[in-house]
């Protein structure tokens, strides 16, 4: 059993668990947390789950975990590796289910005073236009053919058929379209899935939120972002849907006889992987490509919805309206990526499960706007407490490959929540405290209880201490949308 | 012991089904997934589903069984009542049931995973834990 004595301070809000702690260690682990997030961390099978993860062959440095970091499948919920391109792993259940999982933010000139009384209205109508829960409901239909395209195409797909503006597209993460998505890699019942799905939340805990900028800590990057203290702003959290699932779903079963091929030893066989250069891991990066750029879109068709949304209510009543995008990022994900590794530039997989990609100043892959300035990293709280804006930093170039934590992280089990937490109770709490909510499903809003969550200003001052990231500003809800 | 004993879980769902023989242990498999996802169900009228699965072992055939019941959940809408295991070995299964209309859905479920799963016997009881990815 691993303890907290096991761990070495590197430095403040850094912590190693040396290769040498377990046999099977290619590498160590590396914990950005405080003390109490660290003993969070020791309190479920997280730790394990790194240290299995930094057991895989080929990984070009050390394991990265973030301080919101809780116990998944395979690979930690808040975790990073970087494999090496040669003899280096791709692993679909450390990507995750719901592949690119991921943030939009989206800002607006509108004074909190001065619409609060239409807030109400707005979640309602939020809720009604956005389709969520369980299936296809409100979906864009689409014909396989379609798909396809959605699936090679991504944000531009959206753009084209005119759900989109340019912005959009250009503040999105890699212009909303991963170069390569194959869609021919994809299972004719993944698009069966997939073709039913596109412009739906969900459930579980997918949402929109509409929040005030509660607080601006760099005035400079939240200028750029549109991000000005009282007005609202706009949470997408969503993914690529049944269609993301089955991908994952379909060749974490097809890898179970690759690992036998390769002979590759697991310690987990949800951590069932193929090289990276291999057939099936080419063919898996083809298909995560193409379920990545579908979940794009999807978030897109969400942001769609929520402007028809405001139109309903704002604009009916004469007020001047915008949803200017801040950023769209992924937080499951795998990408090819060039980082300095022991002093030396080299190509690696990154596999990012529950982290976000947080590149520093300069990096030429940012809309100009951001080049000088770094990646805008967005990091939702729960649903009673403060989100995050912050910017990615040379240290998490350095240190995480250029990553970040993606929101509070989970201490309370499900089922704990279930049990201590009734929905119609928590809800009344929520409206109480001035978050308006609208739900399809009171067991499920129970289970994202804020407290079942780690205190997320706290996860905040972990990876800022550390180094990799900057604090711009912080929100917080007025309303939850939920499936 | 109870077949279904819902397990904590920090992230996702958990649940250990126990039952006197493997196929049972498939039959509590599935309602326990539907059990999970709080289906409610209404008997319909259709032909019987017959599922044939193969794998390259017991554990992956239990995963991909109740994989295939997310799906049909997911994509068709559809749950089966009164499953049947016709046949079974370590690597391949035969299983039908009768098609069932879905009223509603508690809760979605991503995937069956393979975190931590292990079929055992013990003293004539066959157990599963599950995670469930929601």
């Amino acid at each position: 059993m691993t303890v907290k004595h096991d761990f070495q301070k590197v430095k403040e809000f850094l912590w190693e668990l040396p290769a040498s702690h377990r046999e099977d260690m290619q590498t160590a682990v590396w914990i950005v947390a405080d003390d109490e997030l660290l003993e969070d961390a020791l309190g479920d099978l997280s730790v394990e789950q790194a240290m299995n993860v930094a057991s895989l062959p080929g990984l070009a440095g050390r394991v990265v975990v973030m301080p919101d970091v809780h116990q998944g499948y395979g690979m930690p919920i808040g975790g990073v590796m970087a494999a090496k391109m040669d003899g280096g792993m791709i692993s679909p259940g450390a990507v995750g289910y719901d592949i690119n999982c991921g943030v939009r933010l989206l800002s607006t000139s509108l004074v909190w005073e001065e619409v609060e009384s239409l807030i109400s209205d707005l979640a309602t109508v939020l809720y009604h236009n956005c389709p969520s829960g369980v299936g296809e409901k409100g979906s864009i239909p689409l014909s396989t053919e379609e798909l396809d395209r959605v699936c090679r195409e991504g944000s531009r797909w959206a753009l084209r058929k005119g759900y989109a503006t340019r912005s959009d597209v250009e503040r999105t993460e890699e212009e909303g379209c991963l170069e390569g998505a194959d869609p021919q890699q994809v299972s004719p019942r993944a698009k069966e899935r997939g073709r039913g799905q596109l412009g739906t939340l969900g459930a579980g805990n997918h949402f929109l939120e509409v929040d005030v900028v509660d607080q601006i800590f760099d005035g400079n990057a939240a200028a750029a972002m549109g991000l000005r203290e009282g007005n609202l702003a706009l949470q997408i959290h969503c993914g690529s849907r049944g269609f993301g699932h089955q991908i994952c779903t379909d060749y974490v079963q097809s890898f179970q006889s690759a690992v036998k091929r390769y002979g590759i030893k697991l310690p987990d066989r949800e951590l069932v992987c193929a090289p990276v250069e291999s057939p099936e891991g080419k063919a898996y990066m083809g298909a995560m490509k193409a379920a990545a750029n579908f979940a794009f879109a999807n978030r897109q068709l969400l942001a769609f919805h929520a402007r028809r949304s405001f139109e309903e209510v704002l604009g009916a009543k004469g007020v001047r309206w915008e949803l200017t995008q801040v950023y769209d990022i992924a937080h499951n994900m795998a990408k090819i990526e060039t980082h300095t590794i022991s002093g030396r530039k080299e190509k690696v997989c990154v596999h990012r499960k529950g982290a976000t990609r947080a590149f520093g100043p300069g990096f030429e892959g940012l809309p100009p706007v951001y080049r000088a300035l770094g990646q805008p990293v967005l990091v939702p709280g729960s649903m009673g407490t403060a989100s995050w804006v912050l910017l990615g930093t040379q240290g998490s170039m350095e240190l995480s490959y250029g990553s970040c934590c993606h929101g509070a992280g989970r201490v309370m089990s499900r089922a704990q929540a279930k049990r201590e937490i009734r929905g119609e109770k928590l809800r009344s709490e929520l409206e109480h405290q001035g978050v308006r909510i609208r739900t399809g499903s009171l067991p499920g809003l129970a289970e994202e209880a804020p407290r079942a969550y780690k205190d997320v200003d706290r996860v905040i001052a972990a990876v800022c201490g550390a180094g990799i990231g900057k604090k711009v500003a912080r929100l917080r809800p007025v309303a939850v949308i939920k499936g | 012991m109870p077949p279904f004993e819902e397990i904590d879980n920090t992230a996702d769902w958990a649940f250990r089904v126990s039952a006197p023989s493997i196929e049972a242990l498939f039959t509590e498999g599935a309602e326990s997934l539907y059990r999970m996802s709080g289906v409610q169900m209404e008997p319909a009228s259709g032909k019987i589903r017959k599922i044939l699965l193969s794998a390259d072992d017991r554990e992956s055939l239990f995963i991909q069984w109740l994989n295939e019941l997310v799906f049909l959940l997911d994509r068709e809408r559809l749950a089966l009542h009164g499953i049947q295991i016709d046949q079974l070995t370590d690597t391949g299964l035969i299983a039908s049931g009768h098609p069932a209309e879905v009223r509603s859905v508690g809760k979605y479920v991503k995937a069956a995973t393979y975190s931590g799963l292990r079929i055992t016997q013990t003293d004539g009881v066959w157990q599963a834990t599950v995670v469930l990815d929601v």
